[in-house]
């Protein structure tokens, strides 16, 4: 049951090609030779990191380590792992003090549980994470990587304009169990490839105890449920746990918004991204 | 036959860009005597156009003009064949996805020998084309000096056989083509196969060529284009197969490359035909009854 199925099995070296020719044509064409990205300590932004360095260089590559007081050691240690394997240019920067100042002056309800409130900075720190990415792009003159998966992609697991936030994507069509086997082809570190995936929003926190089913589960369901296209009743037929196919139908559908631009109210006769389309390359 | 299919990677919607770099590619291959250069489809425009189409469209006029400017100074041959990709506005101001044979002529007027507008416009999927082109109403073969009768089509086109069989019929005694050309744009995709260096798309393409060139004893010319736009990481892998289904030469995935052969097609022609002669026995009025009979519904 832990073997990846062939149907979720890729071709290494033919994806590693091609993620490098994207990511250097589409740093490279808007006239931009550098590239930031968040490293977490986990396999996505360690992936991510493989790849840019790859792509564009590592001396090209800024990473950016931003634990909160209650992040696991192991990630910041981890993800300096990945640093010094790859010779990348980092910074660590702690975000406790913003933080903690924010939520010192904002009044939160006393009757407020502790699994909002976990939701609420779990968000708070990503999104803050996301305009520190921003802000050193700036600074380098160079484009935000991005590090979501298609599993978390389609399951709505992740924060809007927090980590789902970035310039360009190398790994989001690239289900977890995909991450895993990119991961172990280009050698990224032992412990990275060991480790339990977790978000790390709050201490003990795992995505496979989140999401309630193991990755390999998931991007089975996903596969066929997005994929192949089939209907949930037709997944279960295939054997899988009906509460699994329910949920992950579920999820899919309740996090479409996450996936999509905001909303623009149409009022003229050209209204952006429905009468007006422009691809995102367009002069380039 | 020295011949040069240009595997590049356009700019999306920069006209003049792309100009500058086929003209490049055109002048040179030209001095170093070369006999035709094929580029891919959309090659002056880039694929993802969308709402651009009609910014970067040329009237047959204003393309026949530009290759005008084209005139060698130095002592080249005669002659070269260029095909390229474009988006075709038509007098009545419609727009298609285009691609024109030229036979540009030291010290004369370039020839246009041939027009071909894309017939077959992917909508589906990650396709969106009918919504931005109209929908080409022809397949016509034509003759070409250097390689006698010939079909050109575009990407989807090669993917309805009725295509390609027209072609291998269309001439007098139905005597159809001895070179197909191909110009696609094709987005990389399906990445499970773990034993082969390639995709699932380019894997498709590579059957369909050596099916077309071996069913109807074809040399086939097939170019595709490379580089990114938005998601799309175009594949590549431009072949030139003989008419017995051998790849005589191949470009790389993912990369540009400028890919030479030095061919006698006419006689790799030849030589198929008189060991499969298969195409000449076909039953065009057959077909035209059998078809004549489906079509009424009879």
């Amino acid at each position: 049951m832990n073997e990846v199925p062939a149907y979720l099995r890729i071709n290494c070296e033919v994806v590693g090609k091609m993620l490098t020719v994207f990511l250097r044509s589409e740093v490279h064409k808007v006239g931009f030779r550098r590239a930031v990205v968040g490293l977490s300590g986990g396999i996505d932004s360690a992936l991510t990191a493989f790849l840019g360095a790859r792509a564009l260089g590592p001396q090209n590559v800024l990473a950016v380590l931003m634990p909160y007081k209650t992040s696991r050691p192991d990630s910041l240690t981890d993800a300096l792992a990945v640093v010094e394997q790859l010779g990348l240019e980092h910074r660590v920067i702690d975000i406790t003090p913003q933080i903690d100042a924010y939520y010192a002056n904002e009044n939160v309800p006393r009757e407020e549980d502790e699994e909002r409130m976990n939701l609420r900075k779990g968000n708070k720190m990503a999104r803050e994470r996301m305009t520190i990415l921003y802000d050193l792009s700036q600074a380098i003159t160079g484009l935000v990587l991005g590090t979501s998966n298609k599993t978390e992609l389609l399951l709505g697991y992740g924060t809007l304009y927090g980590d789902m936030a970035s310039a360009i994507n190398p790994i989001g069509d690239l289900y977890k169990t995909q991450v895993r086997q990119m991961a172990q082809y280009l050698g990224l570190p032992e412990r990275i490839l060991k480790k339990v995936p977790t978000a790390d929003l709050w201490v003990g926190q795992t995505d496979e105890d989140q999401l309630g089913f193991s990755y390999l589960e998931l991007d089975q369901t996903l596969y066929f449920l997005v994929d192949q296209r089939l209907r949930p009743e037709e997944v279960v037929a295939l054997g899988f746990e009906e509460r699994l196919v329910n949920q992950v139908a579920r999820l899919l559908q309740r996090s479409q918004f996450k996936r999509c631009p905001p909303v623009i109210a149409k009022v003229s006769e050209r209204t952006i991204n429905r009468d007006f389309r422009y691809s995102r390359d367009w002069g380039y | 036959m020295k011949l040069l299919v240009a595997q590049i990677a356009p700019k999306l919607g920069v006209i003049e860009d792309n100009w500058q770099r086929h003209r490049e590619i055109i002048v040179t291959a030209w001095r170093e005597g070369y006999d035709l250069v094929v580029f891919p489809e959309l090659s002056l425009t880039g694929y993802l156009l969308r709402d651009l189409v009609p910014d970067v469209a040329l009237t047959l006029s204003q393309l026949r003009a530009r290759f005008a400017e084209i005139q060698p100074t130095e002592k080249t041959p005669p002659t070269l064949e260029v095909v390229l990709g474009f988006v075709e506005e038509s007098p009545a101001h419609r727009f298609y996805t285009a691609a024109a044979y030229l036979r540009l002529q030291r010290g004369k007027e370039p020839l246009l020998l041939h027009r071909h507008r894309k017939v077959y416009l992917p909508t589906y999927g990650m396709f969106d084309e009918q919504r931005y082109f109209s929908a080409g109403r022809c397949v016509r073969a034509f003759d070409s000096p250097l390689l006698g009768r010939t079909g050109l089509l575009i990407c989807e086109d090669l993917w309805h056989p009725s295509c390609v069989y027209l072609l291998a019929i269309d001439g007098p005694q139905f005597e159809g083509i001895q070179a197909l050309i191909g110009l696609s744009n094709s987005p990389a995709r399906g990445v499970t196969d773990t034993e082969h260096f390639t995709t699932a798309n380019v894997e498709t393409w590579r059957a369909i060529n050596r099916l077309n060139a071996t069913l109807y004893g074809l040399f086939c010319i097939h170019c595709q284009r490379v580089g990114v736009e938005d998601s799309y990481i175009f594949s590549g892998g431009s072949e030139v197969v003989s008419p017995s289904g051998e790849v005589l030469a191949r470009a790389p995935l993912f990369e540009e490359h400028l890919l030479t052969v030095e061919v006698e097609a006419d006689h790799l022609v030849r030589w198929n035909r008189i060991r499969n002669p298969g195409m000449a026995a076909e039953q065009v009025d057959l077909v035209f009854r059998e078809l004549s009979r489906i079509f009424s519904g009879g």
